[in-house]
């Protein structure tokens, strides 16, 4: 841990803490765009996020502390986990260890699902109960993916395994990779809680899941849970783009590759940020007992690119 | 040869026993076979000379002519049964069995490698078929007072055993079997007399319903 | 410190806990005295072999000691070296914090059972532990094995007067006894080949064992241990015997108990057997996998929170057989840093579990304690009125949900690392390379069901509305039970930020088996020099700044925007009362999972209209209880009861076998 190592992820906070409101009002735009509405400005979601901080909140008297302190524990979380991927530069990697940054995920979704439960609605409830059960075919869905890239790489350290990635060049490019890549996509929608999994605009449908679950909160806990979220979308995607994008990192500590390793890296996440609104806008969402054969899909075709990497 | 033909008796008296339709003449019958196994101890001491015998007659005579019977008849008085033997098998089986059974013992008798004399080398088969019949009435009868007297008719074949190969067991062991007898059927007594009580009847199949 | 201290120590913890047991006795029904002395003896003992393990593990020398001969040949002998001092650690720590736990938890058996004989069998049960895992010959383990199997059984139907207790503590004797018979099987054919009961003979012998004796002698250890240490399919048990046996107990059998069937196979598998075909380790490796998820998948349709944490013990246990079958795997291919780190991965593990564990079974206890009710359908609310206790298991949750920073992050980071490097490092074993990624993969999935299963039990028995008066009156439970939850809380905290504890004391173990791979770990997992940078954790950077972000945002938060004025006010029910019966129910919470993994489990939902009240219920087929085990006990039982024609309880019966037998006799000798 040197002084570099603080500013870099200082730097790498601060990134995630600002542009992803950013990348959600983006999101919501394009989504617009693609239903011939208008749709709110790309600042909308900051605004929001203002109003919910500056407002008081009403608890319910059914709650108790726990979700007072949800809302902290699970912004840390996230934020910390952001810290573990690497995004615009590869000889700085905080940790990086992607065990480590899949459980530090958890720890949100842990306790989201418990606060959820807290006030003693049926709605809370019913979020909770659908997010553990899919997240329970998410995970591994996860992990294989994750793994059917890094079995090239030897470490479940991220830094070093993008490292690793980006010196191959286009050589990156195999069969395994393509459908590793394909199997994680699948995934990066269901944690990002999108259409066809989840519905992020809905708030009273049976179908929703993450808002169900938030559906007790207000004022700053809600911002911080909104703001979470949307962290951990933006997290998800920089994850996605730093492994199967593997290019436009710098070697040293120049000022002018770092930016440029910045832009390009805004460039992939922000692009990847508006495949999903196109794929949301263009899909209805699917039933609910559904989604774990997109998640099958996605394990089996991880399983494959395994294979394929182990035997060629 | 009068001891063989005393035998002979014994052991047509344990057929008519398996054949008696009436309890209390199961128990004479006992009695009589008794008396005939006393004639037939004395008989071979009297001719071999062996004193002790003589004590083991007046002990037969006393405690398996007398006592017994009279403990099996006042038991039977007591619980005031008039009733039947009652067996498990026909008549007709129970017949054929003690032939079947009689054969066997003989031929086991002749097989038995036995070594040096024997005294009574014809009434040692009968001895064995005793025995076995004794085990047989057991067996084959339902009331608990039968079982006692097929426990005498063992005991009776074995004390014939006993006498065909070595002139008759000591005094100090015939008499502990003696009273090991009159006590055992002293339980029978008493035993026949709880079941009696407790299911109101002599029947020992009722013992089933204290199987667990 | 000298061995002289430790051998000292060792001695003392066996005479506390003798005393305790002698003192409880002697009190008898006076159940305050009994009490006292009943636990406070266990817990001096706890802290002696506490100090004895830490001076083995320290130092490294092994203690050894004769205690009794008790025939020529037959002697009783103890020794302590590193493995026998980890677990003695292990147990002594639990019996520790669990002997202060009862102090309180017993009071709830005040005028209902004695409390010196309850006092007694608990140091009896403790004695038994220690003694078992620092057992130095066959006939002193299974011995003492025999003791803490009929101690613990003793122990489990303490509250005999309910059937279903009978009945648990039936099947536990019955499949204890299975176990037990396995492993006399498994020491006899060591002592027809070595003629020793030694354990040191058993190990020096180790060449002289033909290869199908080995593999014979692995299979039954693997199935004597595994009943004890609940392997599936061998779990049955668990998820009975737990529940029944009062709380305290259950801790201690949760956390400690079924460790020895670990300590055993260790012992059995690294120290006697020593180098297997590489199939041990994947036969392991796949009971382990089939273990957790199913024991796991289990566990989530219980509603009794009792069978639910046995069930996750079962789940638990899998995971230390991954670890263990990931380092069988790696030694029988010469990789030896690997060995030693997933050895230490199914050690941490093991740890690990008996303090969350106890944790978890002592917060059951608590809430058994203050709503007399297991069934979490009835419960609800307990958070508000147990806040102590609600607080420490969620930590206890949080642990076992591998959440950072407690103490099951650890284990499982180095379990994941150890499939994971099956996956890197086998070269051209293809097989194991994908098997490895597909066991990371189930193990995730594990993971994942763990968590819902402790959101599902923590929030439908602690959160939201009361949904029974016995929940409502709930009270806060004793400070002994809740300062002893507290203690196994802040361990997990402890073994979670400070791996490098944990890692220094299995140094010796490691070492042992596989030489000069104790460095490679270095306190505070950066592995030196072999794998820097590809293998590491460093926690510490990761927990400040986890804990700056949540400062910075509070302080923040206060500085520009100032306190949140928080206004209640009632939960949104849709326009109408909220009312606890509209609550979401632990089994309507699990119900989505029985779907998605609805060809596992067999489900079958039934609906009844009742007086117009609609009953739901929701049942798991058990296959293997309805495949193997009913199977089994079917066929037994008609065996049984055709033999048992011979016993018709005529007399007249059992005469005539005796003829018979007789007429045989004489027609076979004729």
């Amino acid at each position: 841990m040197s002084f570099t190592h603080v500013v870099f992820g200082v730097i790498q906070a601060l990134l995630i803490l600002l542009l992803s409101p950013l990348l959600n009002g983006v999101i919501k735009k394009i989504k617009a765009l693609f239903q011939c509405r208008k749709g709110p400005g790309i600042f909308q979601p900051y605004y929001d996020l203002a109003k919910y901080m500056k407002k008081d909140a009403v608890i319910s008297n059914q709650a108790s502390w726990l979700t007072i302190i949800t809302p902290y524990l699970t912004f840390a979380g996230v934020l910390t986990a952001g810290l573990l991927v690497p995004m615009f530069t590869k000889t700085i990697g905080f940790v990086g260890d992607f065990i480590l940054f899949a459980y530090l995920l958890a720890i949100y979704r842990f306790l989201m699902a418990l606060t959820a439960l807290d006030a003693g609605s049926s709605f809370g409830g019913m979020g909770a109960s659908r997010e553990m059960a899919l997240n329970s075919m998410v995970e591994p869905a996860l992990f294989l993916s994750v793994v059917a890239v890094i079995l090239q790489t030897g470490t479940t350290n991220l830094s070093y395994s993008v490292a690793v990635l980006h010196e191959q060049g286009w050589n990156v490019l195999t069969i395994s990779y393509v459908l590793a890549f394909v199997a994680m996509f699948l995934v990066v929608i269901a944690e990002t809680g999108r259409i066809p999994v989840d519905n992020p605009d809905t708030h009273l449908e049976l179908t929703m899941i993450h808002e169900g679950m938030l559906l007790e909160y207000s004022g700053r806990y809600l911002g911080l849970m909104v703001w979470s979220s949307m962290m951990k979308q933006f997290i998800i995607l920089s994850l996605f783009a730093g492994l199967f994008f593997p290019f436009g990192w710098g070697d040293s500590f120049d000022l002018k590759e770092i930016l440029t390793g910045m832009i390009l890296f805004l460039v992939k996440v922000f692009g990847l940020g508006i495949v999903l609104a196109v794929v949301e806008a263009s899909y209805a969402k699917i039933r609910l007992f559904h989604v774990p054969k997109l998640f099958v899909t996605s394990m089996a075709l991880s399983l494959l690119a395994i294979i394929v990497n182990v035997l060629f | 040869m009068i001891e063989n033909w005393i035998s002979y008796a014994m052991l047509l008296s344990v057929v008519i026993t398996l054949q008696v339709r009436k309890i209390s003449d199961a128990v004479k019958l006992l009695s009589f076979q008794s008396v005939l196994l006393a004639g037939l101890a004395a008989v071979i001491a009297w001719k071999l000379g062996i004193r002790h015998l003589y004590t083991a007659v007046a002990l037969t005579l006393m405690v398996k002519a007398i006592v017994i019977p009279y403990i099996l008849h006042y038991t039977i008085i007591k619980i005031d049964i008039k009733r039947e033997v009652e067996r498990f098998f026909s008549k007709q089986f129970i017949f054929l069995s003690t032939i079947g059974l009689a054969l066997l013992g003989y031929y086991v008798t002749l097989r038995l490698p036995l070594t040096g004399g024997i005294i009574g080398k014809e009434f040692f088969p009968v001895s064995v078929i005793l025995i076995f019949l004794g085990s047989f009435i057991m067996i084959s009868h339902k009331k608990a007072i039968m079982q006692g007297i097929g426990l005498i008719t063992i005991e009776n074949g074995l004390f014939l055993v006993a006498m065909s190969l070595t002139y008759g067991m000591p005094l100090i062991v015939e008499m502990g079997i003696f009273f090991d007898l009159l006590i055992a059927v002293i339980i029978i007594g008493i035993l026949s007399y709880r079941i009696h009580s407790t299911f109101d009847s002599l029947n020992t199949e009722k013992l089933k319903n204290l199987k667990g | 410190m000298t061995s002289d201290w430790g051998g000292f120590f060792y001695f003392c913890m066996y005479l506390s806990w003798g005393l305790g047991i002698a003192g409880a006795i002697f009190f008898g029904k006076k159940n305050t005295p009994a009490n006292g002395i009943a636990h406070i003896s266990a817990m001096a003992g706890g802290g002696f072999g506490m100090a004895t393990s830490l001076i083995v593990l320290s130092g490294g020398d092994p203690l050894s000691f004769r205690i009794w001969s008790v025939i020529p040949g037959f002697m009783l002998s103890f020794s302590v070296d590193a493995l026998s001092a980890f677990f003695l650690l292990m147990i002594s720590l639990v019996s520790f914090v669990v002997a202060i736990y009862s102090m309180g938890y017993v009071r709830e058996y005040y005028g209902k059972k004695n409390i010196g004989l309850l006092g007694a069998g608990f140091n009896l049960f403790l004695i038994s532990m220690a003694a078992v895992v620092t057992a130095d010959n066959g006939f002193a383990f299974l011995l003492m094995w025999e003791l803490m199997s009929l101690v613990s059984f003793f122990l489990v139907v303490t509250e005999h007067e309910k059937e279903e207790v009978r009945k648990a503590g039936f099947v536990y004797v019955v499949m204890t006894h299975i176990g037990t018979a396995f492993i006399i099987f498994t020491f006899l054919t060591l002592f027809y080949y070595t003629g020793s009961l030694d354990f040191s003979a058993f190990q020096e012998n180790q060449d002289q064992y033909p290869s199908a004796i080995k593999n014979l002698l692995f299979i039954m250890a693997l199935i004597g241990f595994g009943t004890k240490a609940g392997m599936v399919p061998l779990h049955i048990w668990l998820p009975r015997a737990h529940p029944a046996a009062s709380s305290h107990v259950s801790a201690l059998m949760s956390a400690v108990m079924i460790k020895t069937a670990v300590y055993g196979i260790i012992r059995t598998i690294y120290d006697f057997l020593g180098e297997g075909p590489a199939w041990w380790g994947g036969l392991l490796l796949g009971i382990g996998i089939v273990s957790a998820f199913t024991g796991i998948l289990y566990g989530l349709f219980e509603n009794d929170i009792k069978r639910f944490l046995a069930y996750s013990s079962a789940e638990n246990m899998g995971i230390i057989f991954i670890g263990l079958g990931s380092s069988l795997l790696f030694a029988s291919f010469d990789n030896q840093v690997f060995a030693s780190l997933a050895l230490l991965a199914a050690l941490y593990h093991a740890l690990n579990h008996s303090i969350f564990k106890g944790l978890l079974f002592m917060g059951a206890g608590a809430v058994l304690y203050a709503t007399h009710t297991r069934n979490i359908e009835q419960l609800g609310g307990l958070i508000r009125l147990m806040p102590w206790t609600a607080g420490f298991f969620l930590i206890g949750a949080m642990a076992i949900s591998a959440l950072p920073p407690l103490n099951g992050f650890v284990s499982e980071w180095l379990t994941f690392q150890s499939l994971l490097h099956l996956s890197f490092q086998s070269g051209n074993h293809s097989l194991l390379r994908i098997s490895g990624a597909g066991a990371a993969a189930m193990l995730a999935l594990t993971g994942a069901l763990v968590a819902a299963g402790f959101v599902k039990f923590f929030g439908t028995a602690f959160l939201a509305m009361p949904r029974s008066q016995k929940a409502a009156a709930a009270k806060e439970v004793p400070f002994v039970m809740r300062s002893a939850m507290g203690i196994m809380a802040l361990g997990t905290l402890i073994l979670g930020v400070w791996p490098g504890l944990v890692s220094g004391l299995t140094r010796h173990v490691r070492n042992k088996y596989f030489p000069g791979t104790e460095a490679a770990m270095s306190a505070g997992f950066n592995f030196e020099p072999a794998l820097t940078d590809t293998v590491k954790l460093p926690l510490l950077p990761v927990f400040v700044t986890f804990i700056m972000i949540i400062i910075g945002t509070l302080f923040i938060l206060r500085l520009r925007v100032g306190r949140s004025k928080n206004q209640t006010s009632d939960t949104w029910g849709c326009g109408t009362v909220l009312q606890p019966s509209m609550e979401y129910t632990g089994a309507s919470f699990s119900q989505p999972i029985g779907i998605i993994f609805k060809s596992l489990l067999f489900p079958s939902i039934n609906v009844k209209v009742h007086d117009g009240k609609m009953r739901y219920s929701l049942h798991i087929r058990h296959w293997f209880e309805s495949h193997m085990y009913r199977p089994v006990v079917e066929k037994t039982v008609w065996i049984s009861q055709q033999i048992r024609k011979v016993q018709n309880g005529s007399l007249q019966s059992y005469l005539a076998y005796i003829f018979v037998t007789l007429i045989v006799l004489l027609l076979w000798k004729a």
